[in-house]
């Protein structure tokens, strides 16, 4: 049974979106994609060090995968929109995943310039997936003005607090038309699951999978956390009650009569 | 008249041990690029007969000649172009000037002061000098090297700084953008000529250009493209995007991209990124 899901023009079979960063090693991004069979991969654009010349990330990303370049380092629209447009110019594909931060110390993202940013880029054909505080009318905006998916976060980036957003992120899943990708903060393969279990279509998980002691075991189980709670949300769960319900019949005991 | 000059103004005054036809080739073979032929105390016979060699030795070399103060000399001469100072410009105002030397030689201007640079713009000379830079022994003031990049702003011709200029101070000139460089006594008096001439025209090549490459400053060799500096970077322009002058620049356009004075530069690839 396939149960793809689109973004842009493409479709996605794994909805586990991998980020690049932190690994200590870039070498083992490989690995980690292949291990966890990843299709988005994020990656982010630095000016280049003329001094001494580092290797290419890119040369660690197989081909198939969809390149979703960040804006990250963007305070303002303005910025993001240049950073898009670099990014573009790559010819690495039109995928960008918007990210407006003023604030240093939780980088949380200001959605109103994200949104700006959105507008501005899906107009120029770019396939947008703007990074967002989690709001229901921002995320309506976001999708009115074009964007592809919205990432709502799930707790503060690379803090590995989990999926504190929860009761905000399933509102956004019932009532937005485009999909719902929980980015940042996730720290455990039950966060991912948590996520998916509500419905949401992928996660984007980075630190927690980069900063693990054994990152390609790490990123096989957030693989499989995903799969099991996106499986458990095609299931069908009952809802939860706040009394016991027997499972097993109450008739037919062996002291009865 | 493009850039990067070496103009030496050969006067005989400021050297009587050795002959200015002699300075001349020394300097030639050192690698100048101009030689004005500035001589206030000769006769008109004697200017004649000195040019007449400066010519020819000029002509061989394929090294410019300009001749001080006198259209007329200079036409008689067939000279490349004439220098007029502040104090001819009554004699010879620039449309006289150029009636007098033809259409396809060269006229350049002294200029001393912000004014008279400005005044001189869009009038139609091919070069301006200013200066004084530096203290010099005929002239009572100097300029400094705090109105050279300003000046050269304002500029849309070649500018010649002159007065004062040696192999000590010459880099705070080019420091600020200067591209070419009168000389005088610093030639005419220097023990080894050519030696001398080589360093100077040493300097002003590598006088380079400055530019803002990724933030930082960066000196860069004359007639450099876009992907020539790439390439001594050492950078594979497959993994990276070049922003020039605020303006995505695509690969196809590199070559064509002629780098220059002040020009900003962001080269940019990716990394790992969440």
């Amino acid at each position: 049974m396939s149960d793809m899901f689109k973004i842009g023009d493409k479709q996605l079979k794994s909805r586990l979106f991998l980020g690049t960063g932190k690994f200590s090693d870039k070498r083992m991004v490989r690995q980690v994609i292949a291990a966890a069979k990843v299709d988005v991969v994020t990656v982010a654009l630095r000016r280049v060090d003329l001094e001494s010349q580092d290797e290419n990330i890119l040369d660690y990303i197989p081909q198939e995968c969809t390149l979703m370049p960040n804006t990250s380092g963007a305070r303002t629209a303005q910025e993001a929109i240049r950073i898009a447009r670099l990014a573009k110019a790559t010819g690495c594909g039109n995928w960008i995943k918007i990210e407006v931060i003023s604030d240093n110390q939780y980088l949380l993202p200001d959605n109103l310039e994200t949104l700006k940013a959105v507008e501005v880029l899906a107009r120029e054909g770019f396939v947008v997936l703007p990074y967002m505080s989690p709001d229901l009318s921002m995320a309506r905006r976001m999708a009115q003005a074009g964007a592809a998916a919205v990432m709502p976060l799930g707790s503060p980036i690379g803090s590995n607090r989990g999926f504190k957003t929860e009761e905000i992120v399933k509102i956004m899943v019932q009532l937005i038309d485009v999909p719902v990708i929980v980015d940042a903060g996730l720290g455990m393969p039950s966060d991912a699951a948590k996520c998916m279990e509500i419905g949401c279509d992928a996660v984007l998980v980075n630190t927690a999978i980069a900063t693990a002691q054994d990152p390609i075991k790490m990123a096989q189980a957030f693989a499989w956390a995903v799969q099991a709670g996106r499986k458990a949300y095609l299931a069908g769960s009952r809802p939860s009650l706040d009394i016991a319900e027997a499972s097993s019949p109450l008739t037919g005991f062996l002291n009865q009569g | 008249m493009k850039n990067k000059n070496l103009y030496l103004v050969l006067s005989s005054e400021y050297n009587q041990k050795k002959n200015v036809l002699a300075i001349a080739e020394q300097a030639i073979f050192g690698g100048v690029d101009i030689i004005q032929m500035r001589e206030k105390h000769l006769s008109d016979a004697e200017k004649i007969k000195l040019g007449k060699k400066l010519y020819a030795l000029c002509q061989t070399h394929k090294v410019m000649f300009i001749v001080n103060d006198d259209p007329y000399l200079a036409q008689q001469l067939n000279a490349d172009g004439v220098h007029l100072g502040q104090t001819d410009l009554e004699k010879y105002p620039l449309i006289k000037a150029r009636q007098i030397i033809g259409q396809n030689k060269i006229i350049g201007l002294s200029t001393h002061n912000i004014e008279q640079f400005k005044q001189a713009l869009n009038q139609g000379y091919d070069y301006l000098a200013y200066g004084p830079i530096f203290e010099t022994k005929t002239k009572d003031y100097h300029i400094g090297t705090s109105q050279i990049s300003q000046v050269l702003a304002w500029a849309n011709l070649p500018v010649v700084f002159i007065g004062g200029i040696n192999l000590r101070n010459i880099d705070l000139v080019l420091e600020k953008g200067a591209q070419n460089i009168a000389l005088i006594r610093a030639i005419m008096q220097a023990e080894n000529i050519t030696q001398t001439v080589k360093e100077f025209k040493q300097k002003i090549l590598r006088g380079k250009m400055q530019l803002r490459i990724n933030g930082k400053p960066q000196e860069i060799k004359d007639n450099f493209t876009l992907e020539t500096l790439i390439s001594d970077k050492g950078l594979n322009p497959s993994s990276i995007v070049v922003e020039y002058n605020a303006q995505i620049m695509p690969k196809q356009k590199w070559a064509e991209v002629i780098l220059k004075q002040g020009d900003i530069i962001e080269i940019i690839s990716f990394v790992g990124g969440g």
